[in-house]
């Protein structure tokens, strides 16, 4: 397919005023969007995100790069050309309260983005943003209101409206809905869905929210401190991120699970620990390892990351048709961490992934020097089945009671501490 | 198609509603004083305009049998030393005073106008080279230039009220330059260029709409001035030379008379006076007039809503205290009975929040979840007293560790806020003072809250901030509010807040402004704190991760009221009220990508217009006859889990 917009090796400097220093938003950053697809861009603030979105808009700058809108070199775009892009390229802002003069009425504000279509009579103006503003669940009685009138959604909704109205190829979306509320924000996520199925519209969706992010884009581009860390296929940056920096973001948003988010937690605290950065004092690896086994049980348990247990089966099934020795265990008790995708990176600091292992090396030749590697397996097997039936409170018990002595019943989450140092 | 057309909020205060479609002019004489004043100019200029019409005598027409008289019917304002009739010799003056303020006006205003937008809208040298020049002339002493204009063109008012006109721009400058700035930063200017409209409709459009009533305000104040100056140059007799009248020699006139005729400095001082004092109120009237319009008030200034604070006190009162005992949990830090928080609205009183009871265990965490618009954050201002002007709180019980809240006086309720009860808001860096470094402020608060000395107390301080997990706080302590990150910001928020040791720590939406990575520091950093010192904690947030991963139980409210109160865990696996459930769903974003989201319906109803049934009737999908017939009530499911729904029970058997 056509590529719409080509952004190539984008740079931008901030000029430092008195005595601040030069700021450098973006630094050689290419990323491109196909007609009628959407181009996720992620990152903290201060990552330059919103100034991509303003140079493909022309209202920043580049020092260096250039900005190809289908075919066009439109980087240092001249005025004309600029207004003449505006039908093709539109913006909707963040923020709902700012993004509209509160002197002008809706009928001006929306009308706006056709003072450049010339010709247009007043009826036939007036006609087409009717139509625009029914499109996006409002009607006409909107149109001699001013924007103090409107709510937070309605008025996300009229910027829509006005972004949409010239009929463009591709509106840039700059953190259009994280001003909302959950459920306004759904609504509004569907409408930009609709109309995008309805017209072809392309989006360069800019938010912070990788939620939001996977949900509405095919690609996403992942920026930190203007640069590119990641870009590719939507569910793949979003499920097997390879960068630290995505990873971390991954790892911070949280999510409606009280299990996952306090495996999480667990587990963020635990790496917190071994650098000493917690109140929580020392931690070894043992608790590195088990933080991370029991929230990939819970990412698991949870049904909304993407759950592989084919890896873990596995080795299961392998310990069975063989004479047990310590590899295969720490080749089982390995596979529980690949279990979720989260966990499958979770452990990113280099030093806490080696203490898990350590950890895991360890605690698996104990439990073969003690010939308990039969009961192990048998907790194994049963988390196994817990995992698969959906019965999520043995599941999460079973996982804390891996290292439990042969003959104590699996029950009790908290019956494992002895077994610790 | 799923987007439904959502009910629009009217949107009032207490000054009541306006229409944002009269006319500027029209807004602007509604106000009295302004009317009043504006009719005075309109008459005063007309007629010295209209002088030799109206004026009886001529300027220096004498009459000396009848020097030094009184008002009379033949000479309305009397007369002066040389008999001359004071009202027609005030006619003529006023064109020679008059025209100066014009002068000086015009050439302040183009000065002023040309010079602000090209300095805000173009910046770089331009900006630099305009400040500049208004720093030179606001440093130059104005009363030795004019003096000096005058030298050189020999009594010349016209030159001199020019020249004043000139030195008065600077101040007009920099207020134009700085609305221009103001609106060049605005989203919708961004959006006009993206629009594809020119400079120009960029300019007429939004730019020239933004700066006109600040601009207006600073030009009557430069009409003010202008007036007292020319009175002042023909007072000193260095403007037009006498016989002929201004309104300055003939104050200089009345003052060589003072002894004889002290009635002449009368119409010829008050003259003065009222121009000048109605150009200064009609400033006023301009500001207030442009705030209206945006703002949607025609006054900036609300008596009615200061006079229902006074009452506000009283009107807090217990009410059905006996209820209150009976579901009194003696462990509770916070026990809330029927908390009810009402806004002034009309003539008539408007519940934002109505009836919510819930409670917080020591080292609780408790989440306050719901859509904005549905009472979380006027419940939390309820429970510390700190409502918007005019409110209306009424409580059977509010207790805190067993203080009954309601029965204490402000003093009383003072000693609660910042050392029982913390708060954190959502806005860090604004909740911080920008002129004091954050140390200051953390001593500050430290000492209030313990009555320690200065020095203990910045030692304690410092601790708060390695308690935060602040990097480098001695380094820290040093920095002003916006020198610090969000994240930082807030954690010093966090410790302030711990100065006072609080038993309960409420949190508005803590996170809501931060990043993710920095949100998950601050939500692990919160339940530390809870877990190290049993500190209790009530987070407002619309963001159900943020529940999970902070919350023990979570309060859902909906249009005013609680519809449901359970553990985090059984509310977010087994939510029983619709809103509860509809509102889950809708967080699944990301889970399904590009395909539609299931979404709520409509949007909550604004208060006023609550409906008497099922609050969220119109928007559920489970509706029935009987959620809208009567109010509906809190059911308890299990122990300690309550659902404001009539399905409630059904809804459990069915789940098993």
């Amino acid at each position: 397919m056509k590529l719409l917009l080509e952004i190539n090796d984008l740079g931008v400097v901030y000029k430092g005023r008195g005595r601040r220093t030069d700021k450098v938003a973006l630094d050689g950053v290419s990323v491109s969007i196909q007609a009628g697809e959407t181009l996720g861009l992620v990152g903290e603030s201060g990552s330059g995100k919103s100034t991509l979105g303003s140079c493909v808009l022309g209202l920043v700058q580049p020092a260096q790069g250039a900005v190809i809108f289908d075919g066009q070199d439109i980087t240092r775009a001249s005025g004309k050309v600029r207004r003449e892009l505006s039908t093709q390229i539109q913006a909707v802002f963040q923020d709902p309260y700012s993004s509209f003069n509160p002197h002008r009425t809706i009928e001006q504000s929306v009308g706006e983005s056709l003072t450049s279509v010339p010709r247009l009579s007043r009826g036939e103006l007036r006609s087409r943003v009717v139509s625009m503003l029914e499109r996006v669940g409002l009607d006409r009685t909107a149109l001699p209101k001013f924007p103090p009138q409107f709510s937070g959604g309605q008025r996300q909704r009229i910027a829509i409206a006005r972004a949409l109205l010239p009929e463009p190829r591709l509106v840039v979306c700059d953190e259009s809905v994280s001003a909302l509320d959950l459920s306004v924000q759904a609504q509004v996520l569907n409408l930009l869905l609709e109309l995008q199925r309805e017209l072809g519209v392309a989006y360069l969706f800019i938010t912070h929210d990788l939620a939001v992010v996977r949900h509405m884009s095919n690609q996403i581009a992942v920026l930190e401190h203007g640069t590119l860390v990641e870009h590719g296929d939507a569910i793949g940056v979003t499920d097997f991120p390879t960068q630290p920096y995505t990873r971390r973001l991954l790892r911070a948003s949280p999510q409606s699970d009280p299990d996952v988010q306090d495996a999480r937690r667990r587990t963020r605290r635990a790496i917190a620990g071994l650098s000493g950065a917690s109140a929580a004092g020392p931690v070894s690896g043992v608790d590195i390892l088990r933080a991370l086994e029991s929230q990939a049980v819970a990412e698991s348990m949870a049904e909304t990351s993407a759950i592989d247990t084919t890896v873990f089966e596995t080795a299961l099934t392998r310990l069975e048709a063989e004479p047990v020795d310590s590899a295969r265990v720490v080749e089982l008790r390995a596979a529980i961490p690949e279990m979720a995708a989260r966990t499958r990176f979770d452990g990113i600091p280099d030093s806490a992934r080696s203490a898990a292992d350590t950890a895991r090396l360890d605690l698996c030749a104990e439990l073969t020097r003690n010939g308990r590697t039969e009961g192990f397996a048998d907790r194994c097997r049963a988390l196994s089945s817990a995992i698969k039936s959906g019965d999520r409170e043995r599941a999460m018990d079973l996982v804390a009671v891996l290292d439990d002595s042969d003959d104590s019943a699996p029950i009790r989450q908290g019956s494992s501490r002895g077994q610790r140092e | 198609m799923s987007a439904v057309v959502e009910s629009v909020p009217s949107r009032s205060d207490a000054g009541g509603t306006v229409d944002r479609n009269v006319s500027f002019v029209r807004r602007m004489l509604k106000q009295p004083v302004t009317a009043v004043c504006s009719v005075a100019l309109v008459i005063i200029v007309f007629s010295t305009v209209l002088a030799p019409v109206i004026a009886p005598f001529g300027p220096l027409e004498q009459d000396l049998l009848n020097a030094h008289s009184g008002p009379s019917a033949q000479n309305l304002l009397g007369t002066d030393q040389l008999g001359r009739d004071i009202f027609s010799r005030l006619l003529y003056g006023g064109q020679v005073t008059l025209l100066g303020v014009f002068q000086s006006v015009v050439v302040c205003t183009v000065i002023g106008m040309v010079l602000g937008v090209a300095a805000g809208a173009l910046g770089g040298w331009v900006e630099v080279a305009t400040m500049r020049i208004c720093d030179i002339l606001l440093a130059v002493p104005g009363l030795v230039i004019l003096l000096v204009v005058l030298a050189i063109f020999g009594q010349n008012e016209s030159a001199a009220m020019i020249t004043f006109g000139i030195i008065m721009s600077p101040t007009l400058i920099r207020v134009v330059y700085s609305a221009t700035v103001a609106v060049r930063e605005e989203l919708y200017v961004a959006g006009a260029r993206v629009a594809g409209l020119t400079s120009r409709q960029i300019m007429t459009r939004h730019l020239l709409p933004a700066i006109a009533g600040p601009a207006l305000t600073q030009i009557s104040i430069v009409a003010a001035v202008s007036c007292l100056a020319g009175a002042a140059i023909g007072f000193l007799g260095l403007g037009v030379a006498p016989p002929n009248p201004t309104w300055g020699n003939m104050v200089n006139d009345a003052q060589m008379a003072i002894v004889l005729n002290p009635w002449m400095l009368v119409p010829t001082g008050g003259i003065i006076a009222v121009v000048a004092l109605s150009l200064t109120l009609m400033g006023n009237g301009i500001r207030d007039a442009y705030a209206g319009r945006s703002s949607g008030s025609t006054s900036a200034f609300n008596w009615r809503a200061l006079l229902a604070r006074v009452t506000q006190k009283e009107t807090i009162e217990p009410r059905e205290t006996e209820t209150s005992t009976e579901i009194h949990r003696a462990s509770a830090v916070l026990e809330v009975d029927s908390l009810s928080v009402a806004l002034p609205k009309g003539g008539d009183e408007v519940k934002i929040v109505d009836g919510v009871s819930f409670s917080v265990a020591p080292g609780e965490s408790l989440g306050i979840v719901g859509e904005s618009g549905c009472g979380k954050s006027m419940t939390i201002s309820g429970v510390l007293r700190v409502p918007p002007l005019g409110a209306h709180i009424s409580a059977a019980s509010i207790a805190f560790n067993g203080t009954e809240l309601t029965s204490l006086s402000e003093e009383g309720m003072n000693a609660y806020r910042g050392t029982g009860i913390g708060f954190i808001s959502q806005e860090p860096i604004s909740s911080l003072n920008p002129a004091y470094t954050v140390g200051h402020q953390l001593t500050e608060a430290v000492q209030l809250h313990r009555k320690v000395g200065r020095a203990h107390a910045r030692r304690i301080a410092l601790e708060l901030m390695t308690r935060v997990r602040l990097p480098e706080p001695e380094v820290v302590a040093n920095k002003y509010p916006h020198e610090l990150s969000g994240g930082m910001a807030q954690r010093i928020a966090i410790a302030r807040a711990l100065a006072g040791e609080p038993k309960l720590l409420i949190a508005d939406e803590p996170t809501t402004a931060l990043d993710v990575s920095v949100q998950a520091e601050i939500l692990d950093l919160l339940s530390d704190l809870r877990e190290q010192s049993g500190m209790a904690l009530i987070l407002v947030t619309h963001d159900w991760g943020v529940v999970a991963e902070a919350c023990d139980r979570a309060v859902v409210m909906y249009a005013g009221e609680v519809v449901e109160n359970a553990d985090v865990r059984t509310l977010v696996r087994k939510p029983k009220h619709p809103y509860a459930q509809a509102l889950l769903r809708s967080s699944s974003v990301g889970t399904a990508p590009r395909e539609l989201l299931p979404v709520i319906p409509g949007a909550v109803p604004p208060p006023g217009s609550w409906p008497n049934g099922c609050r969220f009737a119109d928007r559920c999908e489970f509706v029935e006859e009987r959620c809208t017939s009567a109010p509906i009530r809190l059911v308890h499911t299990a122990d300690d889990t309550s659902a404001r729904c009539v399905r409630v029970t059904p809804i459990l058997q069915g789940v098993k």
